[in-house]
């Protein structure tokens, strides 16, 4: 006999917040050594301030609403590390400071914290960061070029690949450089080997649906495919467009949120298929390089949107056979933010 | 084939860059309300129609005031009277030809007949033209019409998802909705810039 | 129970209900382009606020003496009518304030003569008499015009540091972002639940001592709802 009293949900199930939540952070450890070898110290100096700055924020939160303050609760840091992850190494640290705060305290917050924000947090803060640092969020330093703590003269600024693409032009990187990120970029999001691998231990654990990045990455191959500049190849298009910049990061870490996702899997493929189409529509109109980001927002907002078409679909024609929540992590409430 | 072009050109830009709702804040008396579905439906349909409709008009009018500049300080009075006049049309066409969905709409018909978003579509439009064919004007009003019932629809489907979660006393209803739409106008500015809409 | 606080409290909202109690912008949620948009600084808030008094109660006083004599849709095309007859004068005061301000201010500016705040109110009043509606007319635009106002000084000093185009603070972190629409819907967002907070904890504080005196409870507890 269980003497406790709970809510409603008696769901008992090893996944929950806290083991998807450290399965992401052990999955973003080793793009931290990746980007000190890269980059040199600085970088592990960004990680700690924004994932302090997240944390501290988060708690600041829970002790102004009069809640229990959740020290498993790691979700708060996995925001910080994606945002250190997709600033450029040679950013300011009030920077992240920025995005980090604008990240806990208006997309996360007010809309009920942990489980219950409606967009990505780290999405949010990079936006706005984005939208307010334009000309910070787009220096990039050349890899293996180690940067001092205090940025001097000396640092030279970098265009991106992915910019190059934006101008219609085509980036000369080959297999290898691109495969391990040996171009100038943000921190932690160039370096694809390692980032299907941690997209592999993501599947295995459970903390990754394998449906959804995949349909993402269909819908901005086939765009890539599509739309590609004069004398590229279909493969080399959607390579670069692919893997010279952070969209392939974002779509392992930001776009499989499970809060800010749908429920339903049929709505969740149409949730990636529409942020893929969405994103390169971003890249190709919108001024900024960080294009995946804002798409995803979009995304988000929608999601309410796309889960109540599915159930008017499904639930109209027979209401028996309507696929509900098909993981069982979903259905843990309380659940999981990034 | 270049008209349709510039129709579905200047029909997209109303819907997603310049939402009348997320990017220029223009509301209707109601807006929070709670509504079903298809009495939003029902608003965005009266909403679509007279701005469309209007359109027409308010294209002749700009281009006599292009032609006279004494008639400037007339304009806004201009494109209310040609909005008002599209309403009564309209309040009588629906009352003669199609009575059934009348009587459903018709104490709310006058709110949503003359308000920010008919008068504003129409002041827009004749703002930001300035070599415009009829075409870009009924493309970009239908556009922003049909914008503006989707932006109804997503706060209508957003606020089953904010009422079950555990938002703060303090934000819950009205300020949450602001700080969404906040996010949601954050996401649209990703594509136009640093630039405010005029 | 601090009953004399109570009732002190309660008679201060209902004759200020339109200014800080009901609050037009707030928590009504009307009049929401002039709250997002033109209160990028304090001349932007000057013009529409002097366009919204000359426009707005007016048209207001006039729909009372009219009641409820005309139909429903003839009511919703002639007070707009009048009232942006009225915007006429109006410009050229607006002109006083600074000479590029139709520029800056765009469409919002023609838009004080339908917004949704004329449209509320004008359905409101149709059974008061003329002097009760003038009041309720000017309170609520007083509503209006103290948060719109609150918006301009925090936006302007935010984005630029400086109050009606004077520079006052130098080297102070920039945010433009404040500027844009989506800084609005953010700014507006934490005041609603601001004053909310502070409506909650002054509601707090009178029904602290509830335990002394228990047999309030019940119509304290209602009032708290209601009021909010």
């Amino acid at each position: 006999m269980n003497p406790s009293i709970h809510h409603a949900p008696y769901i008992r199930h090893p996944n929950s917040s806290r083991t998807i939540m450290s399965d992401t952070f052990i999955a973003l450890v080793p793009l931290y050594f990746m980007s000190y070898f890269y980059y040199g110290s600085r970088v592990i100096l960004v990680g700690a301030v924004s994932i302090l700055t997240c944390l501290l924020t988060d708690w600041l939160c829970s002790y102004l609403l009069y809640r229990r303050i959740n020290l498993r609760d790691i979700s708060a840091a996995v925001t910080g590390s994606i945002i250190s992850m997709l600033v450029p190494p040679s950013v300011e640290l009030y920077v992240v400071v920025g995005a980090s705060l604008f990240a806990i305290l208006v997309a996360k917050a007010p809309f009920g914290g942990t489980g219950h924000n409606i967009f990505n947090p780290a999405a949010a803060g990079l936006a706005f960061a984005t939208i307010c640092w334009n000309s910070q969020m787009f220096r990039y330093t050349a890899p293996l070029q180690h940067l001092p703590i205090n940025l001097n003269e000396t640092v030279t600024f970098l265009q991106r690949p992915t910019a190059t693409l934006k101008l219609g032009g085509v980036p000369s990187l080959n297999m290898t450089e691109l495969l391990l990120g040996k171009f100038p970029g943000p921190i932690g999001s160039t370096y694809t080997l390692i980032l299907f691998a941690c997209l592999i231990y993501l599947i295995t654990r459970r903390a990754v649906k394998w449906y959804l990045p995949a349909s993402y990455i269909a819908a901005v191959s086939v765009v890539s495919a599509l739309h590609r500049s004069f004398g590229v190849g279909p493969l080399e298009s959607i390579l670069n467009e692919l893997f010279s910049g952070s969209l392939f990061f974002i779509a392992v870490y930001i776009l499989n949120d499970p809060v800010t996702t749908p429920k339903y899997r049929v709505a969740r493929v149409v949730y990636g298929f529409c942020a893929g189409v969405l994103t390169m529509l971003y890249r190709y109109v919108s001024p900024f390089e960080l294009s995946a980001v804002f798409a995803i927002l979009s995304m988000n907002a929608l999601t309410p949107a796309i889960d109540c078409l599915c159930e008017w679909i499904f639930w109209r024609e027979n209401p028996s056979a309507a696929n509900p929540a098909t993981s069982d992590s979903d259905a843990v409430k309380g659940g999981q933010s990034q | 084939m270049i008209l349709l072009s510039e129709l579905f050109s200047a029909f997209l830009t109303a819907l997603f860059l310049e939402n009348l709702l997320f990017a220029r804040a223009f509301d209707i008396p109601g807006l929070y309300q709670k509504h079903a579905p298809s009495q939003i439906l029902k608003i965005g349909a009266i909403l679509t129609g007279i701005v469309t409709v209007s359109a027409v008009p308010a294209y002749f009018f700009n281009k006599l005031l292009k032609e006279h500049a004494s008639l400037s300080a007339f304009s806004t009075l201009g494109f209310l009277c040609i909005n008002c006049i599209v309403f009564l049309c309209f309040y009588y066409a629906l009352d003669h030809f199609f009575p059934a969905f009348f009587e459903s709409v018709k104490k709310s018909l006058p709110f949503y007949g003359v308000n920010c978003v008919t008068l504003g579509t129409l002041l827009v439009t004749a703002r930001m033209s300035v070599s415009a064919k009829l075409i870009t004007f009924l493309g970009y009003s239908f556009g922003s019409g049909v914008g503006f019932t989707l932006a109804l629809l997503i706060i209508w489907s957003i606020r089953q998802p904010l009422s079950m979660s555990r938002i703060p006393k303090v934000f819950r209803g009205l300020p949450i909705t602001f700080i969404y739409l906040g996010i949601v106008s954050l996401a649209l500015f990703g594509l136009l810039g640093n630039q405010l809409p005029a | 129970m601090k009953l004399a606080f109570a009732r002190k409290y309660r008679r201060f909202l209902r004759k200020t209900s339109g200014i800080f109690y009901q609050n037009p912008i707030l928590t009504l949620g009307l009049a929401l382009p002039f709250a997002v948009v033109p209160s990028y600084g304090l001349t932007g808030v000057a013009a529409v606020s002097l366009a919204m008094l000359v426009c707005f109660v007016p048209t207001v006083w006039i729909a009372s003496l009219l009641g409820c004599k005309l139909d429903r849709h003839w009511r919703a095309v002639l007070y707009p009518l009048i009232s942006c007859l009225l915007l006429i004068p109006a410009k050229s005061l607006v002109a006083m304030i600074s000479p590029s301000i139709f520029d800056t201010l765009g469409v919002y500016f023609s838009l004080v003569c339908v917004n949704s705040l004329l449209i509320y109110a004008v359905e409101k009043v149709q059974l008061q008499k003329p002097v009760k509606s003038l009041v309720f007319a000017l309170k609520h635009w007083l509503g209006a015009t103290l948060v719109v106002l609150l918006c301009g000084i925090i936006r302007e000093l935010l984005a630029n540091g400086s109050l009606w185009g004077v520079v006052l603070f130098k080297n102070t972190p920039k945010l433009p972002i404040v500027q844009m629409a989506l800084g609005g819907f953010f700014l507006l967002g934490f005041l609603a639940a601001f004053f909310r907070f502070i409506h909650r904890s002054i509601l707090a504080f009178t029904l602290k001592h509830e335990a002394a005196a228990e047999h309030q409870e019940p119509s304290s507890k209602k009032r708290g709802e209601t009021l909010r």
